[in-house]
């Protein structure tokens, strides 16, 4: 059931219970961290960030090797933004095949299709973040 | 009267702490001639301040604020933070955000500056005696300038928090590993309390906040 568009965001409590199974599953140890105040969020953005960081936690399973994941959505004034943070090998962002591999190109392309930003850091040694940040005129819902 | 037998039956005990002795002399002068107070002693800096509170038990200590060996907000905390039940009165000539809310966070009971008139002075001491807060217009018009503030300058907890980290000097890098995030998210954040603070990069920001008072020595620390 998708929640009622006035409700205040239930991406929260989605992202805990994906990442709890994932942690489970993955043997990881991983947090889910809100800060800020939560806004309704329109059921595209929801859903959106909900893929995304199903995917990164796919990649760190993957690829990373890494012992502790942080996931934090933070609401501000004029965004939401997703955080997906592990503490693993890394890679080194020059090599394309190995960033291609990470399907970041289709987080990208969800995350632009809201006029959004997907931002990935890592290095090798370094763990990887990935942040997704959504601007506000798209996050909420529209009065009717 | 009544009231005024009340009031003389015991006078109100005043400290007078300034660096320059015709301040000194003059507030003496003003207090002495009127039965209401009696002056117990004088200091010329923050630490004999705290000396001469701790033997003389005045009811209100006069203090001003920029004095050597130690300052006037300095000498207040300490004064309020023993519970000698002695009321600190600022007086002094300062009147900006910076001077008003420090002294008024270490527990200054008033804040007056030294334009104020004989009858205001004498007010002023009464006030702070019983533990009535007395602020110069000048001072009240910049308190209530931070409380009116529109909440969207107010910062997160989060953008508290990168301030926080930014002021103990570390890096974004470094914001974004304590705080499990990514860079860009730190950087967004960054930008978000510089439009609050209204400033354009890191340094200011730091400055700004103590500016307001929103970090104090040793809250970074």
């Amino acid at each position: 059931m998708r929640p009622s568009p006035l409700d205040d965001s239930r991406l929260p409590e989605a992202l805990s219970d994906v990442t709890e199974q994932w942690s489970e599953i993955a043997g990881v140890d991983a947090v889910v961290v809100t800060v800020g105040d939560r806004q309704p969020l329109r059921p595209e953005v929801e859903v959106t960030l909900l893929r995304v960081a199903q995917e990164a936690l796919a990649n760190v399973e993957k690829h990373a090797q890494a012992s502790r994941v942080g996931v934090t959505l933070s609401f501000m004034d004029d965004s939401v933004t997703l955080d997906v943070r592990d503490n693993g090998v890394g890679f080194d962002r020059s090599a394309q095949t190995r960033s291609e591999s990470y399907g970041l190109s289709a987080m990208g392309q969800r995350i632009e299709h809201l006029q959004g930003e997907l931002h990935i850091e890592s290095a090798p040694g370094d763990g990887t973040a990935i942040s997704a940040s959504v601007p506000a005129d798209l996050i909420g819902v529209p009065h009717a | 009267m009544p009231e005024d037998a009340g009031k003389s039956a015991r006078p109100i005990r005043v400290l007078i702490v300034d660096d320059h002795p015709m301040v000194r002399d003059g507030i003496r002068s003003l207090l002495t001639s009127d039965p209401r107070f009696e002056v117990v002693g004088e200091a010329s800096d923050g630490r004999e301040a705290i000396e001469r509170t701790e033997v003389a038990h005045p009811d209100v200590v006069l203090m001003d604020l920029r004095m050597p060996v130690l300052d006037g907000v300095s000498a207040t905390r300490e004064i309020v933070d023993r519970g000698l039940g002695t009321h600190v009165l600022i007086l002094t000539t300062y009147d900006t955000e910076s001077d008003v809310l420090p002294a008024i966070k270490a527990g200054a009971t008033g804040y007056l500056l030294k334009d104020a008139t004989r009858d205001e002075l004498v007010r002023a001491v009464q006030a702070a005696a019983s533990g009535e807060s007395v602020l110069s217009p000048p001072v009240a018009r910049r308190l209530l300038g931070q409380v009116r503030q529109p909440s969207n300058d107010t910062l997160s907890d989060r953008e508290f928090e990168v301030l926080v980290l930014v002021a103990r000097g570390n890096s974004n890098k470094d914001v974004a590993a304590d705080l499990f995030i990514s860079e860009a998210t730190v950087k967004t954040h960054l930008l978000h309390l510089y439009a609050k603070l209204e400033v354009n990069d890191r340094a200011a920001a730091v400055a700004e906040a103590y500016e307001r008072g929103l970090l104090t020595p040793g809250s970074e620390g």
